[in-house]
């Protein structure tokens, strides 16, 4: 795969906070290389492609820095980089994501997998050398097959030059992720009816009987019972064939089911394979053994066995009208009753094992099955937190609720999970502003630090009551406005307005109608996220996303025009808060843009650069 | 919250406190400050065993010359839950009191379930348990050991023994798993320690058995003061375990294993001879000074004590015919082919023991007084000999078990000699039973010995029923109502199926294939209905094996596995324990599950099916026994001529006090809701309703009393869609259920 080297200038940091060391990165085939401008200042850094593992971007956010980390497998060493800006930094992030795609597909010993025509055109026109693993392309792939809305975002928008492709991902995150940990989603478990309890049918003409075994069935069985699950696993294919196996099993089965009991324990005498299938105590009593242990304790008769020295041999009362005979209690030398079936079929369906594998053949069913039971039994051992579930269970079972008193206040408690990294950060941000208002030392001292603190922060109270949010004489006639809307609407449209207007939409204009408005809301997602215009990309990016909205506009207000009559008023009222948010953000450009024009024409006489304090930006 | 009754401080863990609660405290209050005893029934889910110990162990705080709380339940874990309840206690005391609150708490049990070394405590069984750990720990084991390092002995147990007086738990509440937490960490016996600690410690809690059962109590509740308060939860079947106690049986095997012992011990007089002649002749020379029992025995060699009561023992010297160890044991042999004998029977005998004890002294020259010493005598012989395996003697030790209690009681026992079991009289198992008839007897020494004595439990209804059979006079009997903020329990008789046919498991009618759809039917609609839990209840195990079976072969059962998992009870009880757990799990998955279970069985005895785990409780019949049994009728006539009880109301008591225990632990607090559903045309009766307790009883209206199967879902299904609405917990006014701090000390100044 050819790719184009990228060279651009960055500073090295050798750690987080350091100040850097001004050099050019460059990124090409054969990994990155890094020349400090001041040959004295430090050391060139030459890093194989094969090593680089990862990379990371800081957040784009305006007046923060570029910064870009390189991670090698290298002792696990990584790199930190800081760009001019973030329109620098993007060509050097989407070289190394190359870089470390091809790595990857590398390693793999084949070449990324070809997308499929289809979906490999859906994607392509908006991919423009921003190469990708192809695991994140598979996902977002499919993502778009799933959701059709989606796809239709992603092609107009995406498809019509309007956003990147990275871009649109972005904002998209949770959704890749999710599908990323698709494997979490909720488990099916198994039903509950008693498959493996199979009934012979009979065609009421001749003596023969028929079994039907589905791989589904034949799963049951073998998770109910594991002697017939070894048995398979030893016998077939190796001594006999899986319709041979399965018609003994049968055989065994029908004369259980006939009762005929007698019969079916001369067959076993006869033939051990068949045998073999009612042998099941063994490996059943050993997962009892273990599974005892971590029963409940407010449950746990088992304790009580013996402990109470009834069970001395000739203690107490041995017929007594309340007990039952004593060859129903000795006589539990575990023959095979339904009670046990049923016992065991419940606590298989409540193991829930759904095997990782589809079920086709008894083959695969039989080895994943083995599989499975490996892993549950390693994870038991691995088990460690059961004795504090013990407790919590105990605590549950014998706490009565409605005694206390209301629960002291419902807050989630806040989780950062690196707090050092949390305070650092926020650390670096004061320090930010600091120089931004005119502190350049980076060593303040506290007390200083604390003035400043205390004087922007009586700024920005000041400017909160000064000026809030809406003022309160406006915000009133809006609410009143709304409420009267509210009332006027339901007086004159009754108990139709209960009903969702949509419905009684016809179904084209409905669809092109969720459409637009998916598309619109997309589009200004994007659009307001553009601003501040901090720089020239997004400056175009924003025009480029007004030209989309200008032209959606039209377009929806050539629907609403061409829309029967008889929806038309109902569609203009569904439409008006869409074209109000639209017009927003097209006096905002506009606003923003005569506002730009000013400045430049300001800066041009003053020849100074604006300084902003963000803090007034927000107060405004 | 901290409350004042009648000026003593009560520490009560929680905010709130039910009315009910309050009530039982100011009863329980007077109770001890009579020094009396008493009767106490409360409705299960007011959470009775809080009560208890919130106010016990206040009352022990405000006057030191209390002794304990020995607090008896009958399971293991239901001493679990009482000790952690107690945990969240002495935590709530502590916080309000500081030091002076401090106490020591401890559950005790078997070596069984105390044991943690390795080996020994993988055996199983109690009896091989005890023998494993006997035979590291014997006194005599430990003292070869000094010259021989070959020898193995437990480590924890010679961890403990190095502590010596040091060797103490600090204050704080000790379930057996934290015990055995404890033990692992220090490296001291959990088992020994615990039982060391128990004079020091302030609340007990261990097995009824351990008080009542004169072979257990006599080695671990020896000791205990007079001051103690002693409570018997869930008491309903305390005249049961009572019997039980006194009662031996003898069968064919039980024979024969003694027959084996006895060669045994033979061989080991002979070696001993042969070794140390000395022994034996130290023996005799103590037995002739009337010191049946060796003075002060090891803890580790202690065994199970005398069968009979304290104050039945004699003591004085041994008789000398039996002093000599092969004198005895010939003694012994003599015996056991005497029984052996009588057991060779066609019919059933039934006698009393005086006549048994004559005809033994004419057919085979043993007189009572021999008879009397049997078990001490054993029990110095095999000490004697060193025999550490004691799990193998246990035949000869029932034997001598037997001959101790029919040489010394001549009234309220009847020793029954039965060829087979009158339900299976194909199969021939002779045993011999001695039945002990009155239930009085064990508990005497309990009421006369401690201070307060409570029993307590949620279903004792008839309540005058309690101090005749256990005859003693409690200073206050009562029971109490239970307030409802909603009506959240929802009791109905059903008495017919949906085809309008009585249903019943009445002995005519129970295999009739018409009552077994027709209870089939009411589950499966009931399954449909209810969420989460539904437990059923059966008459008996049999009768769940044959409906289980029709149910199986009818489909219903299969019809039922399309809504909820099924559950049974076994006799296994390792079996049972995980389908329970498992039957919780799915209830708490949102799967949802049906139990079945068995009346008088393990799991009706002491395990709940509060809140999601059992939104409705099915009892299928009326749990009667088998009115045949022999024992049944002896003690029946004996309660007739002793106590006046009708035979009749007897059995109708039994039976309804079962159902209403298994209906009983559906609901826990008031925040919970639950339905019962007795399905029977038997409990439409007046004499069989007017014996449930009164909080089931009040809440049964006259509309539920005959219900066909289609309307009790209707009921149900109105009842679940009014319990689903949000309610004030506190009620209003006057049905207040909930008190506060504030309203205590307002009912305080009145």
């Amino acid at each position: 795969m050819e790719m184009a080297a990228v060279t651009v200038r960055a500073k090295f940091l050798a750690n987080p906070k350091d100040v850097g060391v001004p050099g050019v990165l460059m990124i090409n085939v054969q990994g990155l290389k890094w020349t400090p401008n001041d040959p004295t200042a430090g050391t060139v850094l030459d890093v194989k492609s094969s090593f680089i593992t990862s990379h990371q971007c800081s957040k784009e956010v305006p007046n923060k820095k570029a910064f870009m980390k390189v991670t090698t497998d290298v002792e696990g060493r990584s790199y930190m980089f800081e760009f001019q800006n973030y329109a620098e930094r993007a060509p050097a992030r989407d070289a190394l994501s190359n870089v470390i795609a091809m790595n990857k597909a590398g390693a793999g010993g084949s070449a990324p997998t070809p997308a499929s025509a289809s979906t490999a055109a859906l994607v392509k026109p908006a991919s423009s050398g921003d190469q990708l693993d192809p695991a994140e392309m598979g996902r977002r792939m499919k993502l778009l097959q799933q959701d059709p809305d989606l796809l239709k975002l992603h092609q107009q928008l995406v498809g019509g030059n309007i956003l990147s492709e990275v871009d649109f991902w972005a904002t998209r995150k949770n959704l890749l992720e999710d599908e990323q940990s698709g494997v979490q989603k909720q488990r099916t478990g198994l039903r509950s009816a008693m498959l493996a309890d199979v009934r012979p049918l009979t065609d009421g003409r001749t003596n023969k009987v028929t079994f039907n075994l589905t791989p589904e069935i034949i799963h049951q069985i073998f998770a109910e019972k594991p002697a017939v699950h070894r048995a398979f696993l030893e016998k077939v294919p190796s001594k006999m064939t899986e319709s041979a196996f399965w018609t003994k099993y049968c055989r065994a089965e029908y004369l259980y089911r006939t009762n005929n009991r007698a019969a079916a324990l001369a067959e076993a005498a006869e033939d051990e394979d068949l045998a073999d299938f009612t042998r099941d105590d063994d490996i059943i009593a050993k997962s009892v053994k273990h599974k005892i242990q971590r029963v409940d304790p407010t449950l746990d008769m088992a304790a009580d066995l013996n402990d109470d020295y009834l069970s001395l041999p000739g203690h107490g009362v041995l017929r007594d009208g309340a007990k039952e005979s004593v060859e129903m209690i000795e006589g539990g030398n575990r023959t095979r009753t339904i009670i046990h079936d049923i016992n065991r079929h419940a606590a298989v369906v409540l193991e829930g094992t759904p095997l990782d594998t589809e079920l086709k053949d008894t083959t695969t069913v039989a080895h994943a099955l083995e599989r499975a039971r490996l892993k549950d039994a390693t994870n038991e051992v691995a088990d460690r937190g059961a004795d504090k579930r013990r407790t919590e269970r105990i605590i549950s079972m014998t706490e009565m609720e409605d005694l206390q008193g209301p629960p002291s206040s419902s807050f989630v408690p806040l989780t950062i999970q690196d707090p050092r990294k949390y305070f650092d950060s926020q650390q670096a941000a004061g320090f930010e502003e600091g120089s931004a208002t005119g502190l350049t030392s980076m060593s303040a001292d506290s007390a200083t630090l604390l003035s400043v603190f205390k004087s922007q922060l009586n700024n920005f109270q000041a400017g909160r009551h000064r000026d809030p949010a809406i003022a309160p004489d406006l915000a009133f006639k809006i609410l009143t406005d709304v409420t009267q809307h509210i009332a006027s609407s339901r007086h004159t449209t009754g108990t139709a307005a209960e009903r969702n207007i949509l419905d009684s939409l016809p179904r084209a204009t409905r669809d092109e109608l969720m459409q637009h408005s998916n598309t619109a809301n997309e589009l200004l997602r994007h659009f307001w996220a553009a601003y501040p215009l901090t720089n020239k990309v997004l400056a175009e990016k924003a025009t480029r996303l007004k030209d989309a909205m200008a032209q959606l506009y039209s377009r929806i207000q050539s629907m609403k025009e061409s829309a029967p009559a008889d929806v038309r008023h109902q569609l203009s009222r569904l439409l008006q808060p869409l074209f109000q948010t639209l017009d927003a953000a097209f006096s905002h450009y506009e606003g923003e843009a005569a506002k730009k024009a000013e400045a430049v024409k300001r800066a041009r006489i003053a020849q100074r650069p604006n300084l902003n304090i963000p803090l007034d930006e927000m107060a405004s | 919250m901290k409350f004042k009754i009648e000026g003593l401080t009560v520490y009560f863990p929680y905010e709130f406190i039910y009315p009910e609660q309050y009530d039982y405290m100011v009863d329980l209050k007077r109770t001890l400050d009579a020094r009396g005893h008493c009767l106490l029934e409360m409705p299960t889910g007011t959470g009775k065993t809080i009560t208890l110990l919130s106010l016990i162990t206040s009352y022990m705080l405000a006057n030191p010359s209390v002794g304990k709380l020995i607090y008896c339940t009958r399971t293991v874990h239901e001493m679990e839950k009482v000790l952690e309840e107690l945990r969240k206690l002495q935590a709530y005391q502590e916080k309000a009191l500081g030091k002076a609150a401090k106490m020591l708490a401890l559950g005790l049990s078997s070596r069984k379930n105390l044991c943690i070394h390795p080996q020994v405590s993988g055996e199983g069984s109690r009896e091989s348990v005890d023998a494993g750990c006997r035979k590291l720990t014997a006194s005599w084991v430990r003292s070869l050991a000094l010259d021989n390092p070959n020898i193995e002995l437990c480590p924890y147990y010679e961890g403990y023994e190095k502590g010596g007086a040091d060797a103490l738990l600090p204050s704080g509440v000790y379930t057996l798993h934290d015990l055995r937490g404890f033990g692992r960490e220090k490296r001291w016996c959990p088992y020994f320690l615990a039982r060391h600690m128990i004079q020091f410690a302030n609340v007990v809690v261990y097995n009824y058995q351990y008080l009542l059962d004169p072979k257990v109590a006599g080695i671990i509740s020896k000791e205990m003061e007079k001051e103690c308060v002693v409570v018997f939860d869930e008491a309903h079947n305390i005249d049961n375990v009572c019997i039980e106690a006194l009662s031996v049986n003898i069968r064919q095997q039980t024979l024969d294993g003694a027959t084996r012992n006895l060669s045994q011990v033979t061989q080991l007089i002979e070696k001993s001879k042969a070794t140390d002649a000395n022994r034996l002749r130290q023996e005799y020379s103590r037995l002739v000074e009337g010191l049946a029992q060796r003075g002060n025995l090891a803890g580790t060699d202690t065994w199970l004590a005398n069968p009979a009561l304290p104050q039945d023992i004699l003591q004085e010297a041994v008789p000398g015919n039996i002093r000599r160890a092969e004198h005895f044991v010939a003694f012994l042999k003599r015996l056991v082919q005497y029984i052996k004998n009588r057991m060779i029977t066609e019919k059933v005998e039934s006698e009393s023991p005086v006549s048994f004890v004559t005809a033994l002294q004419n057919q085979a020259g043993i007189d009572q007084k021999s008879l009397k010493f049997c078990y001490d005598r054993l029990h110095s012989l095999l000490l004697t000999l060193e025999v550490t395996n004691t799990d193998e003697f246990m035949y000869i030790q029932t034997v001598c078990d037997f001959a101790t209690l029919v040489g010394t009681y001549t009234r309220g026992f009847t020793i029954i000699i039965e060829p087979y079991d009158e339900r299976m009289p194909n199969i021939p198992d002779p045993v011999l039973q001695l039945s002990c008839l009155d239930s009085s007897l064990a508990i005497k020494p309990v009421f006369e010995k401690f201070q307060s004595v409570v029993i307590t439990s949620g279903t004792l209804s008839p309540i005058d029923l309690y101090p005749r059979l256990l005859n003693f006079h409690p200073v206050i009997s009562n029971s109490y109502k239970m307030t409802l903020t909603r009506d959240c329990l929802c009791p109905m008789v059903l008495t017919r199926g949906s085809d309008q046919l009585p249903v019943s498991t009445k002995f005519d009618m129970r295999s009739d294939p018409g009552v077994v759809r027709n209870y089939g039917r009411l589950l499966l609609e009931m399954v449909t209905a209810v969420p989460d839990g539904i437990v059923c209840f059966f008459v008996s195990y049999s009768y769940m094996d044959g409906i289980v079976n029709s149910w199986n072969e009818m489909g219903i059962l299969q019809e039922v596995m399309q809504h909820k998992l099924v559950f049974i009870e076994t006799q296994d009880v390792v079996e049972t324990t995980l389908a329970l757990d498992n039957y919780r799990r799915a209830c708490d998955c949102g799967r949802g599950a049906v139990f079945f279970s068995v009346a008088r069985g393990k799991v009706a005895e002491g395990i709940d099916f509060d809140r999601h785990y059992g939104r409705l409780v099915i009892m299928y019949g009326v749990p009667f026994q088998y009115t045949l049994s022999r024992i049944l009728r002896a003690r029946l006539e004996y309660l007739r001529e002793t106590f006046q009880i009708k035979e009749n109301d007897f059995l109708t008591f039994d039976a309804v006090r079962q159902a209403a225990q298994c209906v009983g632990r559906v609901i826990r607090s008031k925040a919970d809701y639950g339905m019962m559903i007795f399905a029977d045309k038997r409990y439409n009766r007046h004499d069989k309703r007017s014996k449930l307790p009164g909080w089931i009883l009040s809440h049964l209206r006259e509309a539920h009393l005959n219900l066909s199967t289609d309307m009790s879902v209707h009921i149900a299904r109105e009842f679940l869609r009014r319990m689903a609405q949000p309610y004030d917990k506190t009620g209003k006014g006057l049905n207040a259920t909930l008190l506060s701090q504030a309203d205590l000390e307002k009912m305080e100044k009145k």
